[in-house]
């Protein structure tokens, strides 16, 4: 027996579990029902491969009540509105052949949550194409998404996503939107140039050995004459085809006279092919076919793996739609509303009706539940409660809404349900606006990068002017050679090494992080990171594992520890923040009755009572003008006396229960311990930082004695405790005049607007994914293990690049002179730029390797003074 | 070296299939998961689907 693991899931399994599958003659130990419920489907179906193929370990299963709602829920994609929007009809070009397509054959895209590993791909293809009617079935593993031609006269959408919610991974469908689409072109456009600029340079080079091998008369003439023509038909494609977006990025650098890499590169290329093909007619001169098409070669590979990158990120994004929900219910369109302004939420013939969020029309009336999502823009119009836009605007306290306020799509409801009218229709809801917004930011270079580009135009000017003097030169000193002189310069010099030494490093170390599972989503960070001098932070989910559990209990007043903690489950029932869920957590708290012992007047279901309040947070008021809160030692209204004996010396946050009197006396009713562990990788990792010579800093909304006892146990030397997000704000920018460079780290949900301010951010993997694409850099590595790897590999790039840089320089410092002066036969400057741009680009290649990276060293701005900050 | 005037000519010709033939693997999406293949590869198999399934799939069936 396999105690303690779930054979499924490798969660641990609970002491009292009496769930368990039978496989391959042992009985395996589960951790819940719903594990047992998806390992049971996995076997019964046959693929019980699946657990020996597998890289990783399943997605905790869904408990078999959920499961069934879930299920249902799946009937709303048969609705008509949905079918249409979902599932585009089978057209010439699918995969499934004609002849085999019934006549109203559809197609649908699926975003996959939880695909782990290559087995998991394999286990939804199996078990979904065995379904009657499913006629094409394919997922992508590399980018979660998957695609599925079936016959709709005998299999529904709702029982594919069934099925596979069945086996445990949760799919929606959406829509092929314009930049899916133009990501999937794009890539494979980028593929076939690469490609076709990748066979011509290989059979070029073929064609130019035997000239650079053979002695002077061994090649005859018309030999020669062959091979050119031969490498001419072939560079052909390279030029007209595969070095086509040079020459975009030329044309638009010339238009905006700003003149870029793009420039050179595409000037150097249009003369060398044309010297080379008038050489080719005439039967006189020089040819550089096999340089052009490797040039062209070397640099789009490069540029294929920044696009990869590029690629990764965006599709995060399209993550993002899916945290929309597609449901709402319904309580009555605006047409059955007619004139009633009757209160809509004490009508109980009102029945609620699930539809398809798309169907929405302004005017709808809706009811959300507490902790579900908003689907649209709307009014609240019934009930009161609060908002948390963490994935809109990162804003990370829950906004109070009552009766008359807006409330945005996509935004989460905590507290009590509320009833809303419709006020806009789901595709001009914020959420699509914020999705846009973040795509335009996106595409927006970052200051250093347009620093770089205005170096880089500054070297192609001053290169271009060098060209044209050497030509007047030449053509007073030898007219014949003026020409080739001129040339020799562009091509020695063609900023191949400079313009890749950049990049190219760049390219291959994000590629690199990239299969370590860190996200690199902002080109530059990379840099950025190398320079880093103070790392900052965040306390909760980031040092801590963000999930708070209540460590002890201390009553007072005559109440007993269960009925406090009943008292303060009920008051908390439904709420999502972390100290909440700690308290709910507890299971040994007393029934609902003992607490109605001390409070007759509560009612377990009616909680309208209860109020939550921002940055405080609840009270309950009972008939008799009394007050029951639960929160902050503050918020509790606690006497200085109170606070002392409660606070004192506990370096755990607390949460307190209070009772005001109708005449404003508190008194303390219980206290609530709240710890939250460590990362078990912390204090290694701050040690490895302090030793980089790195200065720490802690950020923490919690009281000062908690997070001076985290500070201190991680020898972090300088926190800032009581912080709200305004205060890490400033905390940054203090550190940032002071001229210290920040790598900010932090969940990404609490601190994205933190994140933003940082030099660098990294957000760790349990971010939202709005989040995690404002910040610079994206572990998806569980916990802290990615930063000293992260910083690293900046470090190491960073060396590349300087060195790719130095060769650069050094090199055409000495080449171009050299060419000017007309010792360098364009052949020679040929093979000058080729080697050196092999050079860079091998150099680069070394960042891809993962070999024992060097300890950091420490070679850093040493430790400024010892201090502390406390507000 | 006469041979060379029918040989460079089909090598040339070589590399101009070899690109169509890339072309037409490339729409075809072959390249766009470039890691769920290796290991599809090595969980290739033939079996027939158990009987008991195909029933109750059916009778899932509205």
């Amino acid at each position: 027996m396999n105690r303690g693991r779930c054979y499924h899931c490798h969660e641990d399994v609970p002491k009292n579990a009496q769930w368990s599958v039978e496989f391959n003659g042992a009985l395996r130990r589960m951790c819940c029902a719903g594990c047992e419920a998806v390992m049971s489907a996995i076997i019964e179906a046959g693929l019980a491969d699946y657990y020996q193929f597998r890289g990783d370990a399943a997605v905790s299963g869904q408990l078999p009540v959920e499961l069934e709602s879930t299920l249902d829920a799946l009937l709303i994609y048969d609705s008509p509105e949905l079918s249409e929007r979902y599932q585009q009809p089978l057209g010439i070009g699918d995969k499934t052949p004609s002849s085999q397509q019934p006549q109203s054959g559809v197609k649908t895209d699926l975003i996959v949550q939880d695909l782990r590993c290559g087995a998991c791909v394999w286990l939804l293809e199996r078990a979904v194409r065995r379904l009657p009617g499913a006629l094409s079935v394919t997922f992508n593993f590399s980018t979660s998404r998957g695609y599925v031609e079936f016959d709709p006269s005998l299999l529904n959408l709702s029982t594919i996503l069934r099925e596979m919610s069945t086996l445990g991974y949760r799919a929606v469908p959406f829509d092929v939107d314009a930049r899916e689409r133009y990501l999937q072109q794009e890539s494979r456009s980028y593929c076939q140039r690469l490609f076709v600029a990748g066979i011509g340079m290989m059979q070029v080079m073929m064609y130019a050995l035997p000239v650079y091998v053979s002695d002077v008369n061994e090649l005859d003439t018309d030999t020669e004459q062959l091979l050119r023509w031969a490498s001419l038909t072939l560079t052909l494609p390279v030029i007209t085809y595969s070095a086509i977006p040079f020459f975009h990025g030329a044309w638009r650098d010339i238009r905006n006279l700003r003149p870029g890499m793009d420039v050179p590169v595409s000037i150097g290329l249009l003369l060398a092919f044309t010297i080379s093909v008038q050489a080719t007619f005439t039967g006189v001169g020089d040819i550089y076919y096999d340089s052009v098409s490797m040039f062209v070669f070397l640099l789009l590979g490069t540029r294929y793996l920044e696009w990869r990158t590029r690629r990764r990120a965006m599709r995060a994004i399209d993550d993002v739609t899916t945290s929309s929900p597609d449901t709402a219910r319904l309580l009555c369109t605006e047409s059955e509303r007619g004139d009633n302004t009757f209160p809509i939420e004490t009508d109980s013939s009102l029945t609620e009706q699930l539809i398809p969020a798309a169907r929405l029309q302004p005017g709808d009336i809706i009811r959300v539940d507490a902790g579900a999502r908003v689907p649209v823009d709307s009014l609240v119009i019934a009930g009161r409660g609060s908002v948390d836009n963490a994935l809109l605007t990162g804003e990370s306290l829950p906004i109070g809404v009552q009766q008359g306020d807006c409330i945005a799509g996509g935004a989460m409801l905590v507290g009590s349900p509320l009833t809303l009218e419709v006020r806009h229709q789901q595709v001009h809801s914020t959420l699509s606006t914020i999705q846009r917004l973040v795509e335009r930011g996106g595409r927006h270079k970052p200051q250093s990068v347009l620093v770089a580009d205005r170096v880089a135009s500054v070297f192609v000017s001053v290169l271009l002017l060098i060209t044209i003097v050497v030509f007047i030169s030449w053509w007073f000193i030898d007219t014949n050679r003026a020409l080739a002189v001129a040339i020799s310069v562009l091509i020695v010099s063609c900023p191949c090494a400079l313009s890749m030494a950049t990049p190219a490093a760049l390219a291959a170390a994000t590629g690199r992080l990239l299969k370590r599972n860190i996200l690199i989503s902002r080109a530059n960070a990379l840099e950025q990171l190398a320079q880093v001098t103070d790392i900052v932070f965040d306390k909760t989910g980031t040092v801590t594992l963000g999930e708070p559990h209540i460590s002890a209990v201390s009553t007072y007043s005559g109440i007993d520890e269960s009925t406090a903690l009943g008292l303060a489950q009920w008051m908390e029932a439904g709420s999502a923040h972390p100290y909440a869920q700690a308290i709910l957590y507890r299971q040994d708290a007393a029934s609902f009755d003992s607490v109605r012992s001390h409070y007759p007047e509560l009612i377990m279901g009616d909680r309208s009572c209860i109020d939550h309040m921002v940055g405080g947070g609840v009270v309950v008021t009972l008939k008799d003008g009394r007050e029951l809160r639960l929160g902050s030692a503050q918020w509790c209204k606690l006497s200085e006396g109170d606070t002392l004996s409660a606070t004192l010396s506990h370096p755990s946050s607390l949460f307190i229960l209070s009772e005001i009197s109708c005449s404003g006396v508190t008194s303390l009713l219980a206290r609530f311990s709240v710890e939250d562990a460590l990362r078990p990788e912390s204090a290694s990792l701050m040690e490895s930082l302090v030793r980089g010579g790195y200065t720490l800093h802690l950020l923490s909304g919690d009281r000062a004695v908690v997070a001076s006892a985290v500070a201190e146990s991680l020898c972090i030397q300088r926190y800032k405790s009581d912080a709200s997000p305004e205060d890490k704000q400033a905390y940054i920018a203090l550190l940032q005049a002071q001229g210290a460079t920040v790598l900010m780290i932090g969940d990404g949900v609490n601190d994205a607007p933190v994140l933003a301010h940082a030099d660098v951010s990294l957000a760790l993997s349990s971010a939202s994914s709005l989040a995690q694409t404002a910040a610079d850099v994206i572990s998806l590595k569980p916990g802290l293990q990615a930063v000293l790897p992260l910083l690293n590999k900046a470090r190491i790039t960073r060396r590349v690049m300087r060195q790719n840089i130095s060769w650069a320089i050094t090199y055409n410092l000495v080449a171009i002179p050299v060419a000017a002066v007309g010792w360098l036969p364009t052949w020679g400057a040929a093979l000058g730029m080729s080697f050196s741009s092999l050079l860079v680009a091998l150099n680069a290649l070394r960042l891809w390797s993962d070999r024992t990276e060097p300890e950091i060293q420490s070679n850093h701005r040493r430790h400024t003074v010892w201090s502390r900050c406390i507000s | 070296m006469e041979s060379l005037y029918l040989l460079i000519p089909l090598s040339v010709i070589g590399v101009g299939v070899a690109i169509l033939i890339f072309l037409k693997m490339n729409s075809s999406g072959q390249f766009d998961d470039d890691e769920g293949p290796a290991f599809s590869i090595l969980l290739d198999d033939d079996r027939v689907v158990s009987p008991v399934v195909k029933k109750e799939n059916e009778n899932e069936r509205p």
